[in-house]
Formats: C-alpha cells, sequence, structure tokens
C-alpha cells in the first residue's frame, strides 16, 4: 500500500517533469552572453536625456531663405517671414502631377513668375520628401538644385514648376494643376498685399540677390533665457551622448570650460558663452561618405533622440565632403547671423557624430520690443558697390538679428536687426556707417 | 492488469521520456550557445587567415579590467632634490614642476643588442622613480625610446602627463630625456569584459590598418585616453596593444574597439616641438648643449617632412 502512494507521487514529478522540459525545449531562446560592454549600458529614463526642444522631421528643417514674385520687371517679397514659410509648407502639401527631367537654356522667363530659393544646393532626390506627388518619382536625376520657379499657364489655369539644376544647363518640371492654387497664388501677384517690393542686385553675370527696397521696420527684441533648461542640459546631453555615462568624469579648465570625458569621448561646456561641443573620435581611417540625403536624415534623426531642437532651426549648408551639416538658428522666421554660437553643426562619420556643436541656451519670454530702422535695400547696394569686397564672392544679402548679451547674471539678450551679406561661405555684418568699416563676424 | 502494474510501466515509459527530453535540451543549449560565441569569432579567425595574417600568442582566457582615472604628479621639492643628486646630468623641472628635462653630461651608451630588462636596468639609476615606469617603444628609426608609466598594473600609453621619453643621437647613445608623472590610480569603473583580441584585430584588418601577409606578434593590455588633458582628472579607457611585424603598433580601444589614432610620430612631434619651445627660454641652471638642440631640431624636421608627404 505504501509502495503504490510512492509509485503515485514518482509518476505524478516525472509527467510534470516531461511536461517542463517539452515546454523549455520548444522556448528556449540562447541568452546573451555578455560579449559587448554596449549591452550593459545603464537603462537610463528618458526624462533624463530628453534636452526642452522638439523631434523635428526632414522637411521641417529645409526651409527656403526667400520667395520672389516677378512682376512684368519688378521684384516683391513677403514683409512677414513668417508668411513665406506658412505658403511654402502650403505648397508643400499640394498634389504635384507629370513629373519629368531635361536639359534646359536657362531659367524660365515669364513676366509673371515665382522664384523659391534655398539657402544651400539640395540634391533632386530629396525632392519626394519635401513636395507632395501623384505617384512614386522613379529614376530622379542625381544632380542639385537650389532654385525652384513656378510659371502661370493662363491657358490651362495651372502652375508649372521648374526645378533648375545649379549649373542651369538641366531641369525638372512637374505640374501643379488645381485651378484655385493657381488663382491664390495668381491673387498674391495681384494684390500684393503682404508683399513688398524687392530689388535685384547683381553679384555675378547670372545671380541676382535681391532685398527689400526702401527703408525697413524691423523690431529689436530683448528676451529671457531659459535659465533652468540650460542648467538642466549639460547632464541631459551627457546621458545622450556618452555610451557609458556612468564613466564620464567632469574637469574644470582653467578658461573656466567644464570638460567632460570617459577617455574616449569628450563634451565641453562653456558656460560663457552657452554652448557645447562633442567629440566622438572613431575609425579615422574610413573614409565612407554618406551621401547629403543619408547625412540630412541621420543627423535629424540624431538630435530627435535627445529631443535636441530647442528652438527655430533652418538647415543652412551640407557639406558632403567634409561629411558636415549646418542648421542656423531663427527667431520667427528670421535668421540670427550675427554670432557663431547659434547654430548647430555636425560632423558625422557614417553612423556616428564624430563632432556635434551647438547652443545650449532656450529663448523664453520676450521682455520688450522697439521698433528700429534700417537702412534701405538701395543704400546697401551703393554700400556694397563702394567696399573692397569682391562681388562675385557674394553669395546672398538677408536681414538677420544679431545676437547680443545685455547682462549675463541674468540671462538676458538682445537680438538686433542689421543686414548681412555671405560672403564666401561666412555671413558679415554690413556696418552701415559713412566710414564704411565692415566687421568680420568672427 | 492492475493499476499498481500500469503505474509501474507508465513510471518506466515517462522515466525513458524525461532522459530522452534532457539530452534534447542539454545539446540544444550547446548548439546555441556554441553559435553564439564562437561563430564571429571562428569566421573573423578564418578571415584573417585567408588573408594570410597570422597571429601569434593569442591570449587564451578573456580578460576583463576597469577604466581607471588619474591627476599628473609635481615632482616635489624632495624629488628635485633628489634628482640634483643623480649621476651624470644636467637637470631642470619645468612647467610647474611638472616636467624634467634632463641631459646627460656623458652621453649613455647603449649595447647594440639590449633585451628590455638590460634597457630597464641601464637607466634606472639615471632616472626618479625608475620602478614606476617599463620599457615601452623604440622607435629605431627616430632613435626614440619611450617608457611608460605602469598603472593599476598596466602601461598606460603615449601619455604628455605620464611618460619617459629619451632621446638617443645617431651613434646609440642616450643625450636627454624627458619625464612626467601620474599620480596613483583611482578606480572608475567596475571590471568590463573586454573585446576577444581577434576581434581586435579584426578592427584594424577591417580599417586596413593591417594587410595581408603580416604577423601580428604581441597583444596585451594597457590604458589610453583619446582625450589627453594637460591638467586634471584624465579617464583611461583598457586598450589592446597590437604588435605588427614586430616594429609597428596599433592601440585599440578594448571596451567598444574603436581604433586610437596611433602613431606614436605625431605623439613625438607635439613632444619636440613643446620640448624646443621650452629649451629655448633662457634658463640659468642649465646650458644645452647646442649638439643636442641641433639634434632634437633635426628630428623635427624630419618628422614634419614625413607629415607634408603623406
Amino acid at each position: 500500500m505504501k509502495i503504490e502512494v510512492i509509485k503515485s507521487y514518482a509518476l505524478f514529478i516525472l509527467v510534470g517533469l516531461s511536461l517542463i522540459l517539452t515546454y523549455n525545449i520548444w522556448t528556449y531562446k540562447p541568452g546573451f552572453d555578455v560579449h559587448y560592454a554596449e549591452e550593459e549600458r545603464m537603462y537610463v529614463p528618458e526624462d533624463d536625456f530628453f534636452l526642452a526642444g522638439d523631434t523635428l522631421s526632414l522637411e521641417d528643417v529645409i526651409i527656403p531663405s526667400t520667395i520672389i514674385f516677378h512682376d512684368q520687371g519688378k521684384f516683391f517679397g513677403f514683409q512677414e517671414a513668417n508668411d513665406l514659410k506658412n505658403i511654402y509648407r502650403e505648397i508643400g502639401r499640394w498634389t504635384i502631377y507629370d513629373f519629368s527631367t531635361g536639359d534646359s537654356t536657362g531659367p524660365p522667363k515669364h513676366k509673371r513668375q515665382i522664384e523659391i530659393r534655398y539657402p544651400t544646393p539640395l540634391p533632386m532626390t530629396i525632392v519626394p520628401r519635401l513636395f507632395t506627388f501623384d505617384k512614386g518619382l522613379k529614376n530622379l536625376p542625381s544632380w542639385s538644385f537650389n532654385r525652384i520657379f513656378m510659371t502661370f499657364d493662363k491657358k490651362q489655369t495651372m502652375l508649372k514648376l521648374h526645378f533648375m539644376s545649379i549649373d542651369g544647363k538641366q531641369q525638372a518640371t512637374a505640374t501643379i494643376q488645381q485651378a484655385e492654387k493657381y488663382e491664390l497664388l495668381l491673387n498674391y501677384m495681384e494684390n500684393k498685399k503682404t508683399l513688398e517690393e524687392y530689388i535685384p542686385f547683381q553679384a555675378k553675370s547670372d545671380w541676382y540677390i535681391y532685398i527689400p527696397s526702401g527703408s525697413v521696420k524691423k523690431a529689436k527684441k530683448s528676451f529671457s533665457v531659459d535659465v533652468e533648461a540650460l542648467n538642466r542640459a549639460p547632464n541631459k546631453l551627457i546621458n545622450a551622448l556618452f555610451s557609458d555615462p556612468s564613466l564620464v568624469t567632469r574637469n574644470l579648465t582653467k578658461e573656466n570650460i567644464a570638460n567632460y570625458t570617459d577617455g574616449r569621448q569628450q563634451l565641453q561646456i562653456d558656460s560663457q558663452r552657452l554652448n557645447m561641443e562633442f567629440t566622438n573620435p572613431s575609425q579615422t581611417q574610413v573614409k565612407d561618405s554618406l551621401n547629403s540625403i543619408e547625412l540630412i536624415e541621420r543627423t535629424v534623426i540624431d538630435i530627435n533622440e535627445h529631443k535636441g531642437w530647442t528652438g527655430e532651426f533652418h538647415l543652412e549648408s551640407i557639406d558632403t565632403a567634409d561629411q558636415k551639416i549646418t542648421f542656423l538658428m531663427y527667431q520667427n522666421g528670421e535668421p540670427i547671423l550675427g554670432s557663431n554660437r547659434t547654430t548647430i553643426e555636425v560632423e558625422r562619420r557614417k553612423q556616428d557624430l564624430f563632432k556635434y556643436e551647438r547652443p545650449l541656451f532656450q529663448i523664453s519670454d520676450l521682455i520688450v520690443e522697439e521698433m528700429t530702422e534700417l537702412p534701405s535695400g538701395e543704400k546697401i547696394i551703393q554700400l556694397i558697390n563702394q567696399s573692397q569686397y569682391n562681388l562675385k564672392d557674394i553669395q546672398d544679402i538677408r536681414i538677420g538679428y544679431h545676437l547680443k548679451f545685455q547682462d549675463r547674471s541674468s540671462y538676458i539678450f538682445t537680438l538686433e536687426p542689421a543686414w548681412f551679406m555671405k560672403y564666401n561661405n561666412t555671413w558679415v555684418e554690413i556696418q552701415s556707417d559713412e566710414d564704411l568699416i565692415y566687421k568680420e563676424v568672427s | 492488469m492492475q493499476w499498481s502494474q500500469i503505474k509501474t510501466l507508465f513510471i518506466l515509459c515517462f522515466l525513458i521520456l524525461d532522459i530522452y527530453l534532457i539530452f534534447q535540451f542539454i545539446e540544444k543549449q550547446q548548439a546555441a550557445n556554441i553559435g553564439l560565441l564562437e561563430r564571429e569569432e571562428i569566421t573573423l579567425e578564418q578571415q584573417l587567415k585567408d588573408d594570410d595574417i597570422t597571429i601569434e600568442n593569442i591570449p587564451e582566457q578573456r580578460v576583463e579590467e576597469s577604466f581607471i582615472k588619474i591627476r599628473q604628479k609635481a615632482f616635489t621639492k624632495e624629488d628635485r632634490n633628489r634628482l640634483a643628486k643623480l649621476p651624470n646630468q644636467e637637470a631642470v623641472v619645468m612647467n610647474e614642476n611638472h616636467l624634467i628635462i634632463s641631459q646627460f653630461k656623458e652621453p649613455i651608451d647603449l649595447p647594440d643588442k639590449v633585451t628590455e630588462e638590460q634597457l630597464q636596468e641601464i637607466i634606472h639609476p639615471y632616472i626618479l622613480y625608475g620602478d614606476e615606469y617599463r620599457f615601452g617603444e623604440w622607435n629605431k628609426e627616430k632613435n626614440v625610446i619611450y617608457f611608460f608609466p605602469i598603472k593599476n598594473g598596466r602601461p598606460v600609453y603615449f601619455n604628455p602627463s605620464g611618460i619617459i621619453v629619451f632621446y638617443l643621437n645617431d651613434k646609440n647613445k642616450i643625450v636627454l630625456y624627458t619625464q612626467t608623472r601620474l599620480d596613483k590610480a583611482e578606480i572608475n569603473s567596475e571590471k568590463k569584459p573586454l573585446i576577444h583580441p581577434v576581434e581586435a584585430v579584426g578592427r584594424l584588418y577591417n580599417n586596413q590598418l593591417i594587410a595581408s601577409g603580416d604577423t601580428v606578434n604581441k597583444l596585451t593590455v594597457g590604458y589610453q585616453t583619446a582625450v589627453p588633458l594637460s591638467d586634471g582628472v584624465q579617464v583611461f579607457v583598457p586598450t589592446w596593444k597590437i604588435t605588427v611585424n614586430k616594429e609597428k603598433s596599433f592601440y585599440v580601444n578594448a571596451t567598444e574597439g574603436v581604433v586610437f589614432p596611433s602613431g606614436d610620430e605625431d605623439f613625438l612631434a607635439e613632444q619636440l616641438s613643446n620640448l624646443l619651445n621650452r629649451m629655448n627660454l633662457p634658463n640659468k641652471n642649465v646650458t644645452w648643449k647646442t649638439t643636442v638642440i641641433d639634434m632634437l631640431e633635426s628630428k623635427m624636421r624630419d618628422l614634419k617632412k614625413r607629415s607634408e608627404t603623406k
């Protein structure tokens, strides 16, 4: 009798064991051996590496620098930079048909046409990301463009788009067929409600720069820096950028720059200039490079990962040779040009950030605003013509802001409107003093 | 049949079934583990072999090591007194007592064939804290010998804040040396498993730093930093030193596999320009021999020429 009880238990155990074993064999997955140090990475809560910014997509940062309405030999542009952004966003949503590419003899010369200009050449392959097409585009050409022309086709009441290659020898065309879009843009042309007159400045035989005519009224604004966000930024960046934040050691240099390093990567935070520089030495020998789309795309993703868009930033330049990409800080649609600490600069080695420089301050509340008057566009052209500058090296002329810190202890800064020109890839302020002293923007 | 007999039969059946299942399970586990651990190393090793790259003396065991952090240490007054008593040299301490530059009155002859141990012994009487340093590298082309400090039991490679550099003339005689010193190491992390040495060699291979026909002679672990700081705390990363063809060394970060921009020549150029600047300052304690300065300047020119042709 006792043996029978033991046998029952034994049978029960054996059946149970067989079930457990069968289950285990079916579901067995090899556990990951600690093979690389990366798997030991500490878990960091998301809030601890998000800056107080946004995540953006590629089309949010690629914004034209100007949109010019050509009307019977006269030129018009937007008074408010934000209007430009809004209409451009809208055009991006319109359905575009009949995309085709071909040779070109130069930009269209219609009496009435619209010209959209970007601050840097963009590859044609990016076009499907910026605009909406009726169908997928195949065989996109490899050349780049920085201008799009829109012409009006009266007969068919439709708009025609011309993407011009940089050398002007090739173009891609497409159409926007909805009559109401045609009417909308034609209305701008005819009423010129939110537009003001621009004048052309000929820098090269085939390159005109358009700037506002007459004196320009712009607001000088004072802002406060979001001090709380500023103070939290270093820790968040350490968590976001280092492979293992627990290894990071802090040093303070004689120049008051905080230097964080884990022996390989380095983050320097300059509390005077409110900016940071991260360097990530990697396989220096590898010269594999990304094309310009990959370059923008990877960089936008990397910055999104720590919500690094802490303000309005537009793509300013792409340099595929150096694998470098620059975004410029804007305020209300207008660029902040008179300072080199308002740019996000990223240099890449393939998937990895190699160098990453960015401002740490964030524009917070508007404190005061007062109107100032800038010299007229005509005056600026006169000044440039009288100056020592090589006209053919002038790439662009814009009104932008000068960033000045008023009071460092209370973190208040002023944005002062001024004229700037892009001379040999550097933005230089055009001083309107009578003695024509030009100040280099360092 | 009775219930008790049926039970016995069942017990037997399930016993056999369970034994079978246990074997199955163990087999599966082993297969998976081997696959995981060995696959990439075997293929990499095979790949290297196929390309005629030989690796000698692969360390068998997985190595674990921690990161360390160290400050630079200044030479004390006592150090300076001891330095003044060292034989056959005129020495000065510069850079706020962080750097010794010393010139031998009578250059020290090195035998043609000399082992690392012999070299250590020859040099020992002429330097301070000789026990803290070990022979590191000898650049025969540039006639420079490096001694690295030993921290946490391992050498610290090419760090301007802790190294002895011996400058030789073309007759194989040491005429001058410079010395900097690191403080005690502080452990910065718990021990971390390092990448497998074959993997480290693979990184060099992938970066085309070694080529077909090369032989890897030696794989050792030491410390290096990609961010040398002149003051403050430096963080050092465990690093594989990979000696190729008995002459060239590469340094691969042993936790992430990043190849450090190696080349003692960049380091040397930096050291030389620093040294020459300091020697050109007037100094009442020592008069530098013109032959020594000439020799250093010619080394410097040599290095510059090379970097230009690159």
